[in-house]
């Protein structure tokens, strides 16, 4: 008997935990929207609700147990939510068609430049840190 | 706003949809027709050909899946904690690179865009194309982007990036682990960090640091130049 309730015990701390992660996640969120409707600044507001919960994690110096279940849960499958979006390029297959070179194009091109920066800053300033 | 059935009906689908294109990813391995969202995204629009459903019907239906991509950013910030110590330790050449990276990502795209003359919409959707895409797709809406074209200018970049980058970085004779890393993160966001783990396993903190800092910056750059064209 007791046994059993030993174990509804750790399910229901459990669930708790996951509530209270997924709470913290969602609260970040809305604080994030919040701030940017304020300043009417067109960035997502999830995003700033990242930088939020960063400097508050940094704050506090540990991840809850709770935040890091919820948080690695929708992490690894981050693609789901996304698939109904990029479905959508179905509209856009005439102007995909268009400038389906040029789109290319500017994407390698994107690679080429933003490597070679990456990789000279990074290699000039550790070597000046140093 | 569609009724709870139609909207049961058509997240199951594209739950269907992702776990079919998982499950395709264990059986044939990482190659860029296998990423869920090209492999998930391709069976779902083959579904739309078939039922002949209109996305608009489709979007309505699905957009509470959709809205779950906010709490995923959020989350992105657990990651980029644990990557304190690493912070801590090379916080001035890391920063370094994710401003040069970032400024350089957004400037190529900005004048490449220029000289191909694309469409204004279409260049600001490439230009958070190094950016992870839940990030990019979100800001590329916000300044007047597309979403779905970001998301493909991001695949693209992190298919091509995470091919072309150990190339690039033997031939200007860039070597080591951690630079490697580094730049797979910043050009390739997830998919570069996945060639990251293969490559170069002891410097994988540098790949997961790169890509977060570089989603952030970049979509705090984007409205800036987006008021500037």
């Amino acid at each position: 008997m007791e046994l059993m309730l030993d174990r509804v015990h750790i399910r229901v701390c459990l669930a708790l935990q996951w509530l209270l992660g997924a709470a913290l996640l969602l609260a970040c969120q809305l604080a994030g929207e919040a701030a940017v409707r304020a300043l009417s600044w067109p960035v997502p507001g999830a995003v700033v609700g990242m930088l939020l919960l960063w400097g508050g994690l940094c704050l506090v110096g540990c991840v809850p147990r709770g935040l890091a279940l919820v948080a690695g849960a929708l992490l690894s499958h981050l693609m789901l939510p996304l698939i109904p979006l990029v479905a959508g390029v179905g509209e856009h297959l005439a102007l995909l068609r268009q400038y389906g070179v040029a789109v290319l194009l500017v994407c390698a091109a994107g690679v080429v430049a933003t490597t070679i920066c990456a990789a000279v800053a990074y290699t000039a300033a550790a070597r000046r840190s140093r | 706003m569609s009724d709870p059935a139609t909207t049961m009906l058509w997240c199951g689908v594209t739950g269907l949809a992702y776990a079919g294109a998982r499950r395709l990813q264990g059986k044939w391995g990482a190659h860029w027709y296998t990423l869920p969202v090209v492999s998930g995204t391709a069976l779902l629009l083959s579904v739309f050909a078939l039922g002949g459903t209109s996305y608009q019907h489709y979007a309505e239906a699905t957009i509470w899946l959709q809205r779950l991509a906010g709490p995923a950013v959020v989350a992105l910030a657990v990651p980029l904690y644990q990557q304190m110590p690493l912070w801590r330790r090379r916080a001035m050449p890391v920063l370094a690179a994710v401003l040069a990276a970032c400024t350089a990502a957004l400037a190529s795209g900005w004048l490449l865009g220029r000289t191909l003359q694309l469409p204004g919409p279409l260049m600001l959707s490439l230009l958070p194309r190094s950016a992870t895409m839940p990030m990019a797709m979100a800001a590329a809406g916000q300044v007047g982007g597309n979403a779905a074209l970001a998301g493909i200018g991001v695949v693209i970049t992190g298919v091509l990036g995470s091919s072309m980058v150990p190339i690039l970085l033997r031939l200007i004779r860039c070597k080591g682990a951690e630079p490697t890393a580094l730049a797979l993160g910043l050009v390739a966001h997830a998919i570069g960090t996945a060639k990251a783990q293969q490559l170069v396993p002891q410097a994988l903190a540098f790949a997961a640091l790169a890509m977060g800092l570089m989603g952030a910056l970049t979509v705090l750059a984007l409205p800036w130049i987006s008021r500037w064209m």
